[in-house]
């Protein structure tokens, strides 16, 4: 086989199996402490992205200087401010320190003296601390952990197909390897019938928010697939929760409830096929 | 008739002080000048690109090399690997980040005479932000009238640069480190 192809293969699966292992391990280790868990598993993601950043870009840049190579520290980050928020220490206005720190990664530098500028680090911070509330208040009150692992599962994986045809292999091969780490979790979730707690969601804000962006902004990903892959996590707010004790009954609630966002993915895949035609040139 | 020679060579004098004084500059003329790349693709074969715009200018004293000077601003979003898909990918964050990155740039630091021909051009060279030191090795073409009667000067310099260096790391072994660079440049004398 192609030698990049099993290089960006090894790249995305190994940080999986890695969070797999290691999220198993931690699953049965806390089977009654749902906070502990969420600690782990979030710790466990984060450590998960600053492995697939090492095998995507052969290392991490210290310090970084673009928005793409703070992906790994953002990981830390995110999974550091999760732990807190768990120990109920004040979580929106976490939420918003790290929704304005993001957006002043990718503009900092243009802001003096740009008004336009400016209004697109508000957007950017008002959309990142919004998604966060409702992802957080998402997987607390409406959704069992593996619907919710699931489904940004997909979108994070789609997000990694849709950004390697934006132009970017290496952001592809990032969101690809987050969406089948998330993937790791939602197996986990759905076997030990568990949640994945809060911390796991910022986590996947930051780092497939920062993907995202990277991949409108210095890419050619193409906007309306962006906006689609982003929102897509929220049809998991229809349908009931999925936590039955009976398996074969989870596992047909969590098909029904993942199937808004499978539809919503399956839209973004087609615009950006549509908008940034595969090709294999290299 | 040594009073006629007097201001003959008071004038003779003058204008080879000029010419030990005064440095010659020149533009970089793109339509007659390339700026070529050449990286190895799975250890089989060579790729070459170029640049499409670029722009610099250089210094020439031919009695004092030390104060010859070259600077070369490249446009990154620029890049023509004869495949506009793979443009679209060398443009990209895996490889230049054109969009955030604009431009790579060269500026020399000292220049040092080899032969009458050949001499070493050391500088600064900055790729998506990165500066590191760079030795050029060039190697004069030849200087002459152009077809409007400018002066023009022609130069060829080459130097070897590895991307990792300037973190651009992406593909790494496969599409290799080691980037060559050509820059062949005329100048038209300003």
């Amino acid at each position: 086989m192609n030698q990049m192809v099993v290089q960006s293969l090894l790249g995305v699966g190994l940080p999986a199996i890695a969070v797999l292992i290691a999220g198993a391990l931690w699953f049965v280790l806390c089977r009654e402490h749902p906070r502990v868990r969420a600690i782990g598993i979030g710790l466990i993601m984060a450590g998960g992205i600053v492995w697939a950043y090492q095998l995507a870009f052969s290392g991490l840049t210290y310090p970084p200087r673009e928005p793409g190579q703070w992906i790994p520290y953002l990981a830390i980050i995110a999974a550091l401010v999760g732990c807190l928020q768990c120990f109920r220490l004040g979580r929106q206005p976490f939420n918003f320190a790290l929704s304005l720190a993001t957006a002043l990664i990718f503009f900092w530098s243009q802001i003096p003296g740009n008004l336009l500028v400016l209004l697109w680090v508000l957007a950017l911070t008002i959309v990142l601390f919004v998604s966060a509330i409702l992802l957080q208040q998402l997987i607390e009150d409406r959704s069992s952990g593996a619907e919710f692992a699931l489904g940004l599962a997909i979108t994070a994986g789609a997000g990694g197909v849709a950004s390697f045809l934006g132009g970017s292999a290496v952001l592809g091969q990032i969101s690809g390897a987050l969406g089948l780490m998330l993937g790791a979790v939602a197996v986990l979730a759905f076997f030990f019938n568990a949640t994945v707690g809060t911390v796991v969601p910022l986590i996947y804000l930051l780092v497939f928010g920062t993907v995202l962006l990277s991949g409108c902004l210095f890419a050619q990903l193409p906007w309306l697939t962006a906006i689609l892959l982003w929102v897509a996590p929220w049809a998991l707010i229809f349908g009931q929760r999925s936590d039955q004790p009976r398996i074969s009954r989870r596992a047909g609630v969590l098909g029904l409830r993942i199937l808004g966002v499978v539809i919503l993915v399956a839209l973004a895949l087609g615009s950006a096929f549509l908008l940034a035609p595969p090709s294999s040139e290299l | 008739m040594k009073k006629h020679y007097l201001p003959l060579l008071f004038s003779i004098l003058a204008v080879a002080g000029t010419t030990i004084a005064q440095a010659d500059s020149f533009k970089i003329d793109p339509v007659h000048s390339a700026i070529l790349f050449k990286i190895n693709h799975f250890g089989v074969g060579n790729i070459y690109g170029r640049f499409d715009t670029f722009a610099g200018t250089f210094t020439i004293d031919q009695a004092d090399p030390s104060r010859d000077a070259v600077s070369v601003e490249i446009k990154t979003d620029s890049v023509d690997s004869n495949a506009p898909d793979r443009d679209k990918h060398i443009k990209s964050p895996d490889f230049f980040n054109a969009a955030q990155y604009p431009t790579a740039t060269f500026k020399s630091t000292s220049v040092k005479k080899v032969d009458d021909k050949t001499y070493q051009v050391i500088g600064d060279f900055t790729l998506r932000g990165v500066t590191k030191p760079l030795t050029l090795d060039v190697k004069a073409i030849g200087t002459g009238p152009g077809p409007k009667g400018e002066i023009r000067s022609g130069w060829e310099g080459t130097a070897t640069v590895k991307r990792s260096d300037f973190e651009v790391k992406t593909f790494l072994p496969a599409v290799g480190d080691d980037v060559g660079l050509t820059i062949e440049v005329e100048g038209i004398k300003q």
